[in-house]
């Protein structure tokens, strides 16, 4: 017997520890010279050597305990020293693209061919790809299962993703000493930029099924001032006429013949759409694969975000104006309804508005009280948003309590003390990641004036000033979440509201603060949600019930095939970094099929259970 | 008829008290004195002794002993003295075997055995009555013939004095040996703390009253061998054999308390048949529930 990890094995010290236990106990027991120890020995020996047999019983049972536990973490397996049996794997592609006539059935033959082939004594598995893989057949000797295997792999409306489709079949135990058979249409899509593969170089073949000459799909769908706007590709070399149709719920509005050149083509349809409902572009392809030609958009208006901004002097103070205008010029993710209020009225707000709102804005804070900051704190307790702008109308002592009880926000002083400017720290928050392109105009807005915003824990930076100060701070409440900026939102210190990215910077920090979905209205195949069936179309996302519509990834529309020589490429250049960590059939995949340290860890267990019922019974 | 002793004279009796007084002849003396005051006070009348002469009253004499006639026909007060009539052999034989070292506070079973047997001498010698000493384990291990004449208490005294705890008990066989040497039946007084085979123990004693004497078993027991009070897992070693056994005290408790209930039980019922007279003592109580033995012992003698 081998182990994986012997080092573990060192913790067999441990079983010294309820040995000397034991020992110390006895040890402790006090000697007592007696007269009439006879009568003692009458009495209470018989008692006293069941008890210490059991003590010993008891001993005997954690030791083993703590053994089993040693030998599962030290992972053992038998090492009879023969070479693990030789596997090939058969991968069959079932993307999208396998769905065009007479692709999926070439695909089975290919793979059966493939099993019929492989030699003697090698073992056979199935798996089956698109943008993820599955083991559909584990290692066996039965060919005629793993042909029924093969044949059960029907098409889906997933993408080609060889990188899934090789990791998972060089992890099959006994492929790094056999081989692998990838059954596919060579999609270059199917290599998205910089990914490869860890399989081991020589053991890849490919067995190729021919792959679409051409394929017409709608690509992107979108809405126009005038109505829906459509991206037809045509992947075939040639110009072709083809009837293209907007529906809406299924009901064809308008189609027409197109004629189609190669490559991207834009369909416009004016024509008033309804406020509500799934409009969808659909091109009429008989040679290529059906899945792609209908692309869907829903129609249903974003739920508005509601959000209260409170400013000193209120409504008509202006000081909320360039907010109100960014988040009013929201559209298509998201929409804004935007309540303005002074401080002192923040208390006098109805539960039911409270209810209803999902964001607070603070931007002024004279005259709030106590009772308001108390009610800041439960809005934020109970999951709300809160965005401040640390400018000269907000005194930081008052918001204390809000965001925490340790927060002491230093104001140096207005405008006309030079500039600053400022960048994303962390761009892959959801704040500043959402801003795209955007987000490499921050650093063209010019600070006068800031607040200093000490760093603590529970505080995190999102953004800083050039000097390193923190920008833009994010606080972690629980449940609500908190967004503190270190100037002001109504260009008083700064030029922010002038600049490109003021509206896109409001908007989705209002929206990461409101906890609003954003984005999730189109999915695609690979993303779908637990409950929403993998194939496009609309569909109710059970955990919320919100409409959705499913579309298949634009990139498995493009047939067109790469050679063998290029994709087996692409895994040789990634097994030479890979190394042997490619499906070896060495001890760890040994180990892994013997899996003997679950039953050791099951041992275990029984013997812990057998030890707790001696120890009552001892006790 | 038993004597009611007050508890301020107690003191005089606390085994505790008179293992701390290092002279033995002091100690004999203090308990006997002590215990005859106590005696004195009470209507207890046991002396087998008869009427000598009168003495003039002092201070301090027990009133009941005043001679109310002579005091009306002289206006003197006199109080009666008395005299023993006979003399009585009484031997006393103490169990010095190892587990009489045995002790669960300050007195050991040994200590307060070999008080009592100092008290008991001095006592018997102020009777009058000839005393004698057999020291024993599982033999004879010293022996002071018996005698009355002055000067013998000392000498037995001295030999009480030397004797220490030996090896494992064997009650019944000194008892043979005496009862086989004994020519004059007297009084044997056996103090031991009787951990030996039941059956033999009484056989020896049936063989002394065989041969007329009388017999005080004085059982000497500590309070812990009574009640067992140890606590947890504790290994027990015999003191004369030195073998051990451990045992879970609150467990072997009650069985224990069983078996010693039942070993006192068997010598009060096997000695009551024949005839001896048996006392159980705990080295905690006072030493006068073995004088008073003795001095009923004495006053059955004709």
């Amino acid at each position: 017997m081998s182990f994986l990890f012997p080092a573990f094995l060192l913790g067999a010290v441990t079983i010294a520890i309820p040995v000397v236990l034991h020992l110390m106990r006895r040890q402790r027991a006090p000697v007592v010279p007696f007269s009439a120890v006879r009568f003692v020995r009458r009495s209470a020996t018989l008692r006293t050597r069941r008890l210490r047999l059991r003590e010993l019983l008891l001993l005997a049972l954690r030791v083993t305990a703590l053994l089993l536990l040693t030998v599962a973490f030290a992972r053992p397996f038998v090492d009879d020293g023969a070479p693990a049996r030789a596997v090939t794997v058969v991968a069959i592609d079932r993307s999208l693209s396998m769905s065009a006539p007479g692709q999926m059935e070439e695909a089975h033959r290919l793979g059966a061919a493939a099993v019929d082939a492989a030699p003697a004594g090698h073992r056979v598995a199935v798996v089956a790809f698109d943008d993820r893989a599955t083991i559909v057949l584990d290692p066996t000797d039965d060919r005629a299962s793993a042909v029924a295997a093969i044949e059960s792999v029907t098409p889906t409306s997933g993408a080609t993703r060889y990188g899934a489709a090789l990791a998972a079949a060089s992890g099959v135990p006994g492929a790094g000493s056999g081989r692998i058979v990838v059954v596919t249409d060579l999609q270059q899509a199917g290599w998205p930029d910089g990914e490869g593969a860890a399989a081991p170089a020589g053991s890849v073949e490919v067995a190729a099924v021919a792959a679409v000459p051409a394929n017409l799909a709608v690509t992107a769908a979108g809405r126009t001032a005038a109505g829906l706007s459509v991206v037809v590709g045509n992947a075939g070399p040639e110009a072709r006429d083809a009837l293209v149709a907007l529906r809406v719920d299924d009901a064809v509005v308008e189609s027409r013949v197109v004629t189609l050149a190669p490559g991207a083509n834009a369909v416009r349809f004016d024509g008033p759409l309804p406020g509500s409902g799934v409009a969808s572009g659909e091109v009429v392809d008989p040679d290529g694969y059906a899945g792609d030609n209908r692309r869907y958009l829903l129609l249903d208006p974003p739920p508005p975000v509601r959000a209260l901004a409170v400013v000193n002097g209120g409504r008509g103070s202006g000081g909320a104006f360039f907010v109100d205008r960014a988040l009013a010029a929201g559209s298509g993710t998201a929409r804004f309804v935007l309540q303005v209020t002074a401080p002192d009225a923040v208390a006098s707000l109805d539960p039911a508005a409270w209810e209803a709102l999902a964001a607070v804005l603070i931007l002024g804070t004279d005259g709030l009280e106590g009772e308001d900051r108390a009610r800041l704190t439960a809005f934020v307790a109970a999951g709300g948003g809160l965005l401040v702008a640390a400018g000269a109308g907000v005194e930081p002592a008052l918001l204390a309590g809000v965001l925490g009880p340790d927060l002491r926000i230093a104001f140096e002083p207005g405008p006309g003390t030079g500039g600053r400017h400022w960048v994303p720290a962390d761009r892959r928050h959801p704040v500043l990641r959402a801003l795209g392109e955007a987000a490499t105009t921050l650093g063209e807005v010019t600070f006068r004036g800031a607040a200093t915003i000490p760093e603590g824990s529970g505080a995190r930076a999102l953004g800083r000033f050039d000097d390193g100060t923190p920008a833009l701070v994010e606080y972690d409440l629980g449940t609500g979440r908190a967004l503190l900026f270190a100037s002001d939102l109504r260009g008083a210190w700064n030029d922010f509201p002038r600049r490109p990215g003021f509206a896109p910077f409001v908007h989705e920090a209002v929206r990461y603060v409101a906890q609003a979905p954003a984005g999730a209205r189109d999915i695609a195949v690979a993303d779908v949600p637990r409950g929403v069936p993998a194939t496009a179309g609309t569909a109710i996302v059970p955990d919320s019930g919100r409409r959705v519509v499913v579309n298949v990834d634009p990139r498995e529309s493009a047939p067109a095939p790469m050679t063998a020589a290029a994709f087996l490429e692409r895994v040789e250049s990634r097994a030479a970094a890979g190394g042997a960590a490619a499906g070896e059939a060495g001890p760890g995949e040994r180990e892994r099929e013997q899996a003997w340290w679950w039953y050791a860890l099951a041992a275990m267990l029984a013997v812990l259970v057998g030890e707790a019922w001696l120890a009552r019974a001892v006790a | 008829m038993a004597a009611s002793v007050r508890p301020n004279e107690l003191r005089h009796l606390d085994p505790a008290v008179v293992a701390r007084i290092e002279s033995l002849e002091l100690r004999a003396r203090t308990v006997v004195e002590g215990f005859l005051i106590g005696l004195h006070r009470s209507p207890f009348q046991g002396f087998s002794v008869e009427f000598s002469e009168y003495r003039q009253y002092m201070p301090g004499d027990d009133l009941s002993t005043l001679d109310w006639k002579v005091f009306g026909r002289s206006d003197r007060y006199y109080v009666k003295r008395f005299e023993e009539e006979t003399n009585l052999d009484c031997r006393i034989l103490l169990d010095v075997s190892a587990s009489m070292a045995y002790a669960s506070h300050a007195v050991t079973k040994h200590a307060y055995a070999v008080s009592l047997a100092a008290s008991l001498a001095y006592l018997m010698h102020r009777q009058r009555d000839a005393v004698g000493l057999v020291a024993f384990d599982d033999d004879v291990v010293s022996e002071v013939p018996v005698s009355g004449r002055p000067g013998h208490l000392r000498r037995l005294l001295a030999a009480l004095d030397r004797v220490e705890t030996g090896r494992r008990s064997d009650v019944a066989r000194p008892l043979t040996r005496l009862a086989e040497a004994l020519t004059r039946p007297g009084l044997v007084v056996v103090v031991s703390d009787l951990l030996d085979d039941v059956e033999s123990v009484t056989r020896g004693l049936r063989h002394l009253r065989s041969r007329g004497a009388d017999v005080i078993v004085l059982h000497v027991l500590d309070p812990a061998e009574l009640d067992f009070p140890f606590r947890g897992i504790t290994r027990f070693r015999d003191l004369e054999t030195g073998a051990e056994v451990r045992a879970l005290a609150s467990r072997a408790r009650e069985p224990y308390r069983e078996a010693m209930r039942d070993l006192v039980a068997t010598y009060e019922r096997d000695l009551r048949l024949v005839d001896v007279d048996y006392r159980r003592l705990d080295t905690s109580q006072p030493l006068d529930a073995a004088l008073q033995s003795y001095l009923a012992a004495r006053a059955r003698r004709p």
